[in-house]
């Protein structure tokens, strides 16, 4: 039935949305076949509304009702006229849970009637262009009304034309995709988580194909992290495994010294300032006669080590980096020397997170804070960002062995090169790798010392790919 | 192909306009026309909603420059949008809200979009107040251009034997129509030649830089609709030519 009001749409609000907004409409014929409907979209602004009633035949104008919130536009007299005369909504009070019996009778009495509703499970309008968590009302009605079709539809643009605190609207193109109709059989949680998954997915299609200001890097570099004892032949390791990555990409080794190599050469590059600082500390630490004066240059060259990590990705972003001994895990694994009582699996976890910022669900009173007060420090002075590695290698190799390798290259020992503190360190290294294994699922292969250095150096490789070759397929399932 | 050259006839139907009833409708229609392909830009590109103002005021420069153009006041016209919105603009953006992160992407963003899309066409706007035959010659001149670009862009060649073959098969038309055109036009003959020997070389620059960047907005050409780049991809060859083209003539004819 045409009225006044189907005049105004169709000579007013219709040709502000087409002129002055512009609207893509796809999947129109998924709403065109059908009588009756419930709409369920997104809302993230105030012209969704105008959106919708575009998209329905003119005789669906007058038998649609909007679900809206009463509070809301009952702000201003002349704009609750306004949206009564145009939309006819029925009205919800949110957060009014006696008034919901209500709403579902009006509900009701419009669906018998054979009218249409529009309803925006979100509740609210939501962040631009996010998906918000869908309210169970729609669940509800349609688990009553199981016969009445659900016409999921997708909603973009309007976020940028009218966002959330905003007043003036700007002119932006507008995109419409409506999903095909559906009827649910399930309980109203099963209907809601479904309808929500449909809208996300087509979300995801929508915003997959959009400009991004920051360019996504393809390839993410990928650090490689070769734990192991003093003596345990690691450095040898790094540096070989280094090169042979370097033969088809870019690869950068941080162990004593950084270097670059491509195409199985060293590269020359430009010299870090923090490189340099970090050999002075480096060298001051090893020269150390206790245990209670290496601790604050070690750990100061471990920070130091993990800045220069973030500097090479920065201004180098290689495909590798391989680091002879992870910052965050050797400073997680060096607490055994210090305060053997308390190393435990569950200490060792806590830590990581603290030190990798993963620590949401840490308290502030943990007891870990107490026992380690360094981590409250380095939590205060903003040093809790470290890199945790994407591969880690541990390369096990009997502490006697190791020190008899000390011994062979004739330098003076540094404090903690003895059979007892290194087979403490062998220990917590372990611990630490069983941990980021097992609950931060980060991959971790022990290695076994005892074998040469080409076949160390090929089990490392061959896991390394294995790796990479798992991560390239979970991306292409994802896509 | 009707799609490709569709906007060519937009172009024409405002200059009949133009020609049979006032300049002030065609100034009216370039206008509605500047709206359009703004407004498909800024659809397109990542902006933050602090830039609000900005896109407004860039909408609010159509009317002013269109209004210079029919007032035949071209220093005005040549100076409002790069030098009062390109200064304007950045500063109602840094008014509008705190967060200063990604405010140089902002401003530079729409005033490309600014520069390209109205600024541009507002040339061929000033160069139909002049004549409307000129406005015509150029129009059908990126018209031959698109159609032999079109036709082979379907062969497979290397890309600078592409080049040449654009340009070769497109200058012996436009060459040859510049100098029919010489009459209604009032251009002499030697400069339509040179006219019609540069637009081709104009529009094939305009459009590599065009098609460069519509790859970045994620326009992607066999599959454009409305608001997702068919607009701009349509009128991607008056962009360059249309300045140039009128700058040629204000230089040596005028």
């Amino acid at each position: 039935m045409f009225t006044f009001k189907t005049l105004v749409h169709l000579l007013i609000l219709r040709p502000i949305v087409i002129l002055l907004f512009g609207v893509n409409v796809f999947g129109r014929e998924n709403l065109y076949r059908l009588n009756r409907y419930i709409i369920v979209a997104n809302h993230n602004s105030h012209l969704d509304i105008l959106l919708l009633f575009y998209l329905l035949p003119l005789k669906q104008i007058n038998k649609t009702h909007p679900v809206a919130a009463m509070e809301y536009f009952s702000k201003s007299k002349i704009i609750f006229r306004l949206v009564r005369y145009l939309f006819d909504p029925v009205w919800i009070k949110r957060g009014d849970t006696e008034y919901f019996t209500e709403f579902m009778n009006v509900v009701k009495s419009k669906l018998d009637d054979g009218h249409n509703l529009i309803i925006f499970p979100e509740g609210s309008r939501g962040l631009p262009g996010e998906v918000q968590h869908f309210k169970t009302g729609i669940g509800r009605i349609s688990e009553q009304y199981r016969n009445i079709p659900i016409v999921p539809v997708f909603i973009s643009g309007t976020e940028r034309s009218l966002p959330r605190r905003y007043s003036i609207p700007v002119p932006i193109w507008n995109n419409i995709t409506i999903g095909p109709p559906q009827l649910f059989k399930g309980s109203y949680r099963e209907i809601t988580h479904s309808l929500e998954d449909t809208i996300k997915v087509i979300a995801g299609k929508e915003f997959a194909g959009r400009h991004k200001r920051k360019t996504k890097r393809t390839k993410p570099v990928i650090t490689i992290a070769v734990l192991g004892i003093d003596g345990s032949g690691k450095s040898t390791l790094s540096k070989n495994i280094s090169k042979s990555l370097s033969s088809t990409a870019c690869s950068a080794l941080v162990s004593d010294t950084l270097e670059f190599f491509e195409n199985g050469r060293t590269r020359h590059t430009q010299p870090f300032v923090t490189e340099n600082i970090r050999h002075m500390v480096s060298d001051y630490a090893k020269n150390a006669k206790s245990l209670k004066q290496y601790k604050v240059p070690k750990l100061t060259e471990l920070l130091l080590r993990d800045i220069l990590l973030n500097e090479i990705k920065r201004w180098y972003s290689p495909d590798f980096i391989i680091l002879d001994g992870s910052p965050v895990l050797n400073l997680t694994s060096w607490a055994i020397l210090y305060k053997e009582n308390y190393f435990t699996d569950d200490v060792c976890h806590k830590a990581i997170r603290i030190l990798c910022s993963l620590d949401e669900s840490i308290a502030k009173d943990d007891p870990i804070y107490k026992d380690f007060p360094e981590l409250s420090a380095l939590k205060k002075i903003k040093l809790n960002n470290m890199n945790l590695p994407d591969i880690v290698l541990f390369l096990d190799v009997n502490p006697q062995i190791a020190v008899d390798r000390i011994d062979k290259r004739g330098q003076a020992k540094q404090v903690h090169e003895t059979t007892d503190k290194l087979e403490k360190l062998r220990k917590a290294y372990l611990t630490t790798c069983n941990v980021i294994r097992d609950k931060m699922k980060v991959p971790v292969y022990i290695l076994k010392g005892d074998r040469s250095i080409e076949e160390t150096l090929s089990e490392a490789t061959d896991f390394i790919q294995k790796i990479l070759k798992e991560e390239l397929n979970n991306e292409k399932s994802k896509n | 192909m009707g799609c490709y050259l569709s906007y060519s006839w937009v172009f024409f139907l405002i200059l009949v306009i133009g020609d049979l009833f006032s300049f002030y409708v065609a100034t009216w229609g370039f206008g509605i026309l500047c709206f359009f392909i703004l407004r498909e830009y800024f659809s397109l590109v990542d902006l933050r909603p602090q830039d609000r103002l900005g896109i407004l005021a860039s909408y609010f420069s159509i009317p002013f420059m269109m209004h210079f153009v029919h007032t035949d006041w071209y220093n005005m016209f040549i100076i409002t949008i790069p030098v009062y919105s390109f200064l304007f603009i950045p500063f109602l953006i840094s008014i509008t809200g705190k967060d200063y992160n990604g405010a140089i992407y902002s401003i530079g963003t729409i005033d490309f979009g600014l520069f390209l899309f109205v600024f541009c066409i507002g040339h061929l706007a000033y160069l139909s107040f002049h004549s409307i035959w000129m406005a015509a010659m150029l129009v059908l001149n990126i018209m031959i251009c698109d159609l032999s670009a079109f036709l082979i862009d379907k062969k497979t060649y290397k890309k600078w034997q592409e080049i040449m073959f654009k340009y070769f098969s497109s200058i012996s038309f436009t060459v040859i129509l510049t100098m029919l055109l010489s009459g209604w036009t009032g251009i002499p003959i030697n400069h339509s030649i040179i006219l019609g020997l540069m637009i081709p070389a104009i529009v094939l620059i305009g459009n590599h830089t065009i098609i460069y960047f519509e790859k970045d907005l994620g326009i992607v050409r066999e599959n454009t609709k409305p608001g997702r780049g068919l607009i701009i991809d349509n009128i991607k060859s008056i962009l360059y030519a249309a300045p140039v083209v009128l700058h040629y003539i204000r230089y040596f004819i005028f």
